[in-house]
């Protein structure tokens, strides 16, 4: 559209210049004259210029002439303006339905016709920054502003009076509340938080499609709150709290006695976490709801996005100002910030607001060492690239190892320390814990003299004026800081504001929860220091974005001190990591939705609070889903209909059909249960995992030690485990002791991998190939040759296939029976083992399924509270074997010269788990592994509070995989009928 | 602009060749047709769209420039050009109060006016895709304009039940935003709401009652919860702010509104809201009715009999003059009137207590008074001294108690000479509209010439008759509100009848609660002429037309100034007479009567009008008009000290007429 304007513009504007000018080029000065006024004579052709001249000066007409400038501007201006009305209207008048653009149906539009009805009331909590601020008291500087938005809305105040802004929007430094003379409220209603800015939706589309099934104003609201204090003091200051108890009971009343249906966002979450506790405490500090006030009026938490263990780029904001997308503020004018035009120091001032918002602190991270890592480990390691990865590369830094189910990605070269949150320098971020300097408590010691704090240095006054220079340096000498002594750097660095904080915030875990100090309000938002209320019919929903790169970690460097008053620390952007790409401009990233780690998202749903914990004494059933970033697919899907991202998921159409569903009364298990969604990517490559393998060094393997196959390649008299095809080691003279192809979450079936985002088959048969031409290379054809064909190839698959695909993809278990399904998987297997055959490989073991329905995940998922073996399961896995055998069979006699052998673990394993005591087990239905009902990878942690100590009395390592010792009965069977091969 | 440029240039260095090889005739000659003819092209390329675009972008950057320094001023700049040329502005209310250093005591609830609260769209018809949760009512009104009949269809409710009509559904806004402007820059409540901010109020302690003006008051409860929503804000308020009980200000419609919900919250569920018999003592604390049309407002009847009341329908305001005419054969005032009698809430403004209170054929309550408000104006000395005493002699007595008459000779006429024929047990005949009709339906379709003309016949109607005559030409809509509101005057309260919802809203059937504590004030604006009766004729009108109509050409003249364009005014609020506003407090529950039997104390004050005294006060610091008077300083003030309670003003005595005390019936 623009292009044909400037083309139309030119085509018009033409005249007016070129007319004049080209008559002045060659014609009689005659012709100058205006056109409005009668030809001069020729005779009097001086005289009458000089005439014209005067007139033309004195009075401008509208001749020619004078549409020069000013003329011209207004003629522009005024057909652009035509053109833009006129286009207006068009566009007005076009019908909302262009018959070429068919608009995706909403999800509430379509669950209507399914008969999907408002049942359950719904409480809207947002999060933080997204709730509307309006003022209702302020200094002369804000006249005219009384109930305007300062937050949220056009923000056109920013721009008109900055320093006026700042200072309405900051709260008291001593008490966390309003400073004298100036009262900034929460905007109530729906209308808070539907947009933030005109355009950006927060939650308009969910209300949206709520209203479609029939919600209103009756049986939906918005718990806005002043999302800058702290959670008390909303209590304390508006009563905040004591309205949305008594909005819950006035809601649950007049809907006829149905409970209400919560849907906290973000900082929400933890929000209404406290609220959950304040309403069932006694007054004064508490609501005086009584102990089943939850139980009676809360059918389910919807938590979206949910911030549950804190968030890392808070300390970010809090250390320098420079969280990416906490505060917006820098968002809105990037450029801004840095210079220091119009000497505003906007950065100081940002930060200097953003710590008098005690909220902040509140996204701390929670838990300390235990679940953010310390110096050497995190929970994510080796892990969080993959998604980055995706983008850019291969899979190539993962390996391989040979052998069963276990797949795995082997990372080999360094990994992130994502535990070491904020390192100063990027070496501190890398070396080994023993060579980083140990903090003592003395360099949290302010040394007495605030030398540099003048007097000339503007306004700005963060507390980082009070500390000297010198303790600064102290400080960050190339120190690294996990998530629990960063508590005491922030303590340091901004003393009043942690200790304001401090009396409504604690980042704690708790061992007793008995203890009464607990009962004080500061650890109520803290959802490893409180129990959840006592409330077994209640469900807790996690919903959240993954698959984008997600802040977790800092490099940082003392900041140039040439300006007073500045900050002293800033994020190293210059350091960037390897290959990998998870330390981008000294921001390292892991998985998640963008602001929250899934680990912060993720981890009390999973494990915390899953089954009866300490945590959660009365067993309140927890549902985890996650949803795949996907960006949206073209311009009209605007900010996209499948995004993860923290804010835009509320656009989601999986998630808004989600809580649509349970508004409307259906239940966790309704849904599916865990099922469908439980994608928690399959990757194990950290602690505990491999806490009890050769030198304790975590491989990948799922399980805390061997694997069967390892053991079984032990038995055979092997003693080095073969290398993982793509990691370093395999190359060179580790090649000829054979290689390990396998990949976790693949099966034979390639839907499966897809799945996962693992190798399939075909790949690994690809790689297998690639590794046949390096051997040659190595080892000679001749060699070679006898490698291939003397070599022993074991195959392990099929059990993701099941377990992991088939009977949780309703896309498989409606479309064939578990007959059909195992007749394709046999199909492939087949086509595998003579693809292989062709290849040059002789002797062949396969693996048959395992009793999958004796594994702990199968009990949890298909058991229906039953704690026996799923017999449908284990039919399955019977039938198949039987199918395995008969194929393997024919095949033998098929292809000559072949060895063929099937190694039959399903009646091993049975025998074990039927009869655990037999064979030294103590326990064979829960997994070493915490609860050990689902968990596998994130949220196996070593030092998760209940992962087993003697993982030898188990038969179960995590939901899907035996222990070590399980492992080694198994093989010592193997071995017999493996002879075979090896003779 | 230079690619083209250079490429005119060659085009025209080829005309130069030809003008040096001619003699200077021909060059004269030749120049002239060329200037001739440039100066027709240029004519003709400039005069006309470049010059309108000229124009515009003229208009377009003084517009801006003008914006931009607009912008850049200082905010505080236009009160120094009004102080400058009026002398200093007296302090709002709230700043006053602020630096007697009174702040925040007890919390507020407005309960807002029939029409002033926005109402939003939460399901709608295909014609409405993209206005979900926008203001069809109250905010810019952008979408009469732009699908006016998707705007009535959306608006109406169901004829039969008097709610949502399916697939359609629309909501009061809620919160302070619901009322505070009604458009913009039409303050209603946001003056109220910005005084009690400065003395510390804010949404935590004033609470905005929105609720669906449309519906009957029960219904309200019925199919939004309303009033429960209501109780548990107060109880809420109560609580919250340590025991403080609320300090309640309806306005208009509003003061029903809440009379029936202090009814209801205090009967026993499932009817009503179960707060039981001391839920008012405890929780109010005052009742401070604005400008309240306790007894009904007369121009309800109009509206509902011919859609013509003047304001009542905010929606004839807006665009007075398209809804005359069949414009776009759209057949305006019908749409409005099937609209509004859609409107069971229009119906709980009928005048109430029949010709007890507003009059019979021979007497009202106002007469020999009313238009004092008018004289004062233009010649007051003529009636002064006569105040009160009423001579008969006087020819030009007008009969308020005729709400309805048809033609101006009856509305004068003595009660012996009218002829009147009953129209009651008439026939409605037959119905004579056609097809083509349909589409806009309003009950008179139903009727034939017989009964419109029985009807016409009748000749008068006081305020007992005029339900009669409602019942009459609109049945199926009586029906509705009959079951809801009730218009008569009880004997004795103690009757069980009186439990019923229907006699709520009314103060004439209904108790007061036992709240001895409670105090309930009436505050209106005196000094508006006011609708009280009207002149009507049959309308000429063809099949598909409304067939009765003020007849505007009925003029008071010299004699009766009162009666105007076929309406008589008394003194009022312009939309609320004295009678109406004034009644209950001043007479109706003075003392412990049966309408009041614990004593609640009462309250009149009444705020004479002065219009503002120049452009730039707006709508006027001291208005009594219906709406603006949410704007007076003294009204405010008097609001503000009720709720800070740190003093009982005084209360001026009753400024009622003599005539009131008068009435013996």
């Amino acid at each position: 559209m623009a292009s044909i304007l400037r083309i139309r513009k030119l085509c018009y504007v033409e005249p007016v210049k070129c007319s004049p000018l080209g008559f002045e080029s060659f014609e009689s000065p005659k012709s100058e004259k205006e056109p409005f006024e009668t030809p001069p004579k020729v005779e009097k052709k001086l005289v009458d210029e000089i005439v014209l001249d005067k007139q033309k000066r004195k009075k401008p007409k509208r001749g020619p002439k004078d549409w020069r400038c000013v003329d011209n501007c207004c003629w522009i201006i005024g057909y652009l303006c035509t053109t833009w009305w006129l286009l207006l209207i068009l566009f007005h008048s076009l019908p909302a339905n262009l018959p070429g653009l068919k608009v995706a149906e909403p999800p509430g539009v379509r669950l209507k016709r399914e008969g999907v009805t408002a049942l359950h009331p719904v409480v809207l909590v947002p999060g933080i920054v997204t709730g509307g601020l309006e003022l209702w008291e302020g200094k002369p500087c804000s006249e005219g502003l009384f109930r305007k938005r300062l937050w949220g809305g056009s923000f056109s105040e920013i721009f008109k009076r900055p320093l006026c802004w700042l200072e309405h929007l900051s709260l008291d430094n001593e008490t966390g509340l309003d400073p004298l003379g100036i009262r900034l409220r929460a905007v109530p209603g729906l209308v808070a938080a539907d947009y933030f800015a005109p355009g950006y939706f927060v939650w308009a589309v969910l209300i949206e499609n709520l209203a479609q099934v029939g919600y209103e104003g009756k049986n939906m609201y918005m718990a806005a709150y002043d999302w800058r204090l702290s959670f008390q003091n909303t209590e304390i200051r508006d009563q905040a709290l004591s309205r949305l108890k008594s909005k819950i009971e006035l809601m649950y009343v007049t809907n006829g006695y149905k409970k209400v249906v919560v849907v906290p966002h973000s900082m929400g979450v933890i929000y209404f976490l406290h609220f959950l506790k304040w309403v069932e405490s006694p007054p004064p500090m508490g609501g005086g709801g009584g102990p089943n006030w939850c139980a009676k009026h809360i059918k389910a938490i919807m938590n979206i996005g949910p911030a549950f263990l804190g968030v890392p780029k808070t300390v970010s904001s809090l250390l320098s100002a420079e969280g990416k997308d906490v505060a917006f503020i820098r968002a809105m004018a990037p450029g801004l910030l840095d210079s220091e035009l119009l000497g505003l120091q906007t950065l100081e001032h940002a930060l200097r607001v953003a710590r008098t918002w005690d909220s902040m602190i509140s996204l701390m991270p929670k838990g300390g060492e235990t679940i953010w890592g310390n110096l050497d480990w995190s929970p994510e390691e080796g892990y969080g690239c993959v998604s980055a990865k995706r983008t850019n590369m291969q899979p190539s830094g993962g390996i391989n190892t040979n052998n069963t189910d276990g797949k795995i990605d082997l990372r080999v070269q360094e990994s992130l320390k994502y535990g070491r949150i904020i390192s100063f320098g990027k070496d501190a971020s890398k070396l080994p814990s023993s060579q980083l300097p140990n903090l003592g408590s003395k360099e949290f010691v302010h040394s007495t003299t605030s030398t540099n704090s003048n007097m000339s240095c503007g306004e700005v006054m963060t507390e980082y004026d009070e500390i000297s220079r010198e303790s600064i340096r102290r400080v960050a000498n190339n120190k690294a800081y996990t998530a629990t002594s960063l508590i005491d750097l922030v303590r340091f660095v901004a003393p009043k504001m942690m200790q304001r904080a401090e009396a409504h915030f604690s980042h704690g875990i708790a061992e007793n929860l008995d203890d009464p100090k607990y009962s004080h309000f500061k650890h109520w938002s803290n959802p490893l220091e409180t129990k959840l209320p006592d409330a077994p019919d209640m469900e807790i929903y996690c919903l959240y974005g993954v698959g984008i790169p997600t802040e977790r970690s800092y490099v940082y460097k003392l900041s140039p001190s040439d300006r007073c008053r500045s900050i002293p620390f800033q994020i190293d952007s210059s350091s960037d990591g390897s290959e990998d790409g998870c330390l981008k401009g000294g921001v390292s990233f892991v998985d998640g939705d963008e602001s929250v780690p899934v680990l912060s998202a993720g981890f009390m749903c999973a494990k915390g609070w899953r089954g009866k914990t300490r945590f959660n004494p009365s067993g309140i059933s927890t549902y985890v889903r996650e949803y795949r970033h996907k960006p949206p697919a073209s311009l009209f899907e605007g900010r996209g209909l499948e995004s993860g991202a923290h804010v835009d998921i509320l656009g989601n159409v999986a998630l808004i059909e989600d809580v649509l569903r349970v508004a409307a009364g259906a239940t966790g298990e309704e849904l599916g249960g865990n099922n469908n969604y439980l994608s928690t990517i399959v990757k194990a490559n950290f602690p505990p995992y491999g806490r009890d393998f050769i030198n304790h060094t975590h491989t990948g393997r799922f399980c805390n030690g061997k694997l069967a196959l390892d053991l079984t390649a032990e038995n055979f008299g092997f003693t080095t485990y073969p290398p993982a095809y793509l990691s370093k080691e395999a190359s060179g003279s580790n090649l000829l002791i054979g290689a390990n192809f396998a990949s976790a979450g693949s099966g034979y079936y390639e839907g499966t991998a897809k799945l996962y985002e693992t190798i399939p088959l075909s790949k690994q048969l690809a790689n297998y190939k690639e590794y046949q031409k390096k051997l040659v290379g190595i080892a000679g054809i001749a060699n070679a040759s006898s490698i291939i064909s003397g070599g022993v190839y074991l195959i392990s698959a099929g059990s993701s296939d099941f377990v992991q695909n088939y009977y949780i993809n309703p896309l498989l278990y409606k479309k064939y029976t578990s007959d059909q399904f195992a007749d394709i998987l046999i199909q492939s297997y087949a086509t595998f083992i003579q693809e292989l055959y062709g290849l040059g490989a002789r002797k062949i073991g396969v693996a048959t399924l395992p009793p999958l329905g004796c594994l702990p995940a199968s009990i949890t998922i298909f058991g229906s509270d039953s704690n026996e073996c799923v017999a449908k399961l284990n039919k399955a896995a019977v039938s198949f074997n039987n199918k395995l055998n008969v194929t393997s069979q024919n095949l033998q006699n098929k292809l000559s010269n072949v060895t063929l052998v099937v190694l039959d673990i399903y009646q091993p394993l049975l025998d074990i788990v039927t009869h655990p005591a037999d064979n030294g087990f103590a326990e064979a239905r829960r997994a070493c592994c915490g609860t050990g009902l689902l968990e596998t990878s994130y949220l196996c942690n070593a030092k998760s509070p209940g992962t087993c100590k003697n993982a030898s009395q188990y038969v179960f390592w995590d939901g899907y995989h035996p222990t070590e010792a399980t492992n080694q009965i198994l093989s010592n069977d193997l071995v017999i009928a493996g002879i075979a091969l090896i003779s | 602009m230079l690619r083209r440029r250079k490429g005119t240039e060659p085009a025209s260095k080829s005309e130069p060749p030809k003008l040096d090889g001619e003699d200077d005739q021909d060059k004269k000659r030749e120049k002239e047709r060329y200037e001739r003819k440039r100066r027709e092209r240029e004519f003709k390329k400039w005069n006309c769209v470049d010059s309108c675009c000229w124009f515009i972008g003229c208009i377009c950057s003084i517009w801006w420039f003008l914006l931009f320094l607009f912008n850049a001023m200082p905010a505080s700049f236009p009160q120094y050009v009004t102080e400058a040329i009026t002398g200093p502005l007296p302090d709002p209310p709230g700043v006053k109060l602020l630096k007697e250093g009174l702040t925040a005591k007890h919390p507020v609830v407005f309960v807002p006016g029939i029409v002033t609260g926005g109402l939003e769209l939460w399901e709608g018809h295909q014609c409405a895709e993209g206005l979900f949760r926008k203001r069809l009512w109250g905010g810019t009104f952008g979408e009469v304009y732009k699908r006016p009949l998707c705007w009535v269809e959306h608006l109406s409710l169901d004829n039969e039940t008097g709610l949502d009509p399916s697939g359609i559904r629309i909501r009061p806004v809620s919160g302070l935003v619901a009322a505070d402007y009604f458009a913009p820059g039409y303050f209603v409540w946001a003056v109220l709401i910005a005084n009690l901010a400065r003395i510390g109020y804010e949404e935590k302690n004033m609470h905005m009652a929105a609720y669906d003006w449309r519906i009957s008051f029960q219904n309200t409860e019925v199919r939004d919860q309303t009033l429960s929503r209501i109780k548990s804000n107060i109880e809420l308020m109560v609580a919250t702010s340590g025991g403080q009980k609320v300090v309640v200000i309806p306005h208009s419609m509003g003061v029903l509104y809440f009379l029936h919900f202090m009814k209801w919250v205090e009967s026993p569920a499932p009817m009503g809201g179960g707060g039981g018999s001391d839920w008012c003592a405890k929780h109010i604390k005052a009742v401070m009715n604005i400008g309240g049309p306790f007894l009904g407002v007369p121009k309800a009847v109009t509206g509902l009999f011919s859609a013509e009341a003047r304001d009542i329908a905010v929606a004839r305001a807006i665009a007075p003059g398209v809804l005359e005419m069949d414009v776009f054969g759209l057949q305006t005032l019908q749409h409005v009137m099937r609209m509004t009698r859609t409107w069971d809430s229009t119906m709980s403004m009928i005048p109430k207590g029949g010709d007890t209170i507003w009059g019979g054929l021979d007497w009202s309550p106002e007469e020999g008074y009313e238009c004092i408000a008018k004289k004062m104006k233009n010649n007051d000395n003529q009636t002064a001294g006569q105040n009160g005493k009423v001579s008969l002699e006087k020819a030009k007595r007008v009969h308020y108690g005729r709400i309805i008459s048809f033609g101006k000779d009856l509305a004068d006429a003595e009660s012996s000479k009218i002829m009147r024929m009953d129209f009651r047990g008439a026939a409605r005949g037959n119905n004579l509209a056609n097809t083509t009709c349909r589409d806009v339906w309003t009950e008179y379709h139903d009727m034939g010439i017989e009964g419109i003309k029985a009807v016409a016949d009748y000749k008068v109607y006081t305020a007992g008759s005029l339900l009669d005559l409602l019942n009459f030409v609109a049945p199926k809509m009586m029906k509705r509100g009959s079951a809801h509101f009730s218009y008569g005057i009880a004997d004795n309260l103690d009757d069980k009848k009186y439990e019923h919802y229907r006699y709520w809203s009314n103060p004439l059937e209904t108790k007061l609660p036992n709240a001895p504590d409670m105090e309930i004030f009436s505050m209106y604006g005196v000094g508006v002429p006011t609708e009280r009766a009207y002149v009507y004729k049959l309308s000429s009108a063809a099949e598909c037309y409304i067939p009765f109509q003020i007849d505007t050409s009925a003029e008071g003249g010299q004699d009766c100034s009162c009666l105007k364009g076929g309406v008589y005014s008394v003194d009022g609020d312009e939309t609320v007479p004295v009678l109406s506003a004034g009644f209950m407090a001043a007479k109706g529950w003075r003392g412990k009567t049966r309408f009041n039997p614990s004593g609640i104390g009462t309250y009149i004050r009444e705020y004479n009008h002065a219009p503002p005294a120049n452009l730039l006060e707006g709508r006027g610091t001291q208005s009594g008009a219906h709406v603006d008077i949410l704007g007076n300083f003294a009204l405010i003030e008097d609001i503000l000290r009720i709720s800070l309670c740190h003093s009982i003003i005084q209360w001026k005595p009753c400024l009622l007429p003599p005539v009131y005390a008068t009435d013996g019936q």
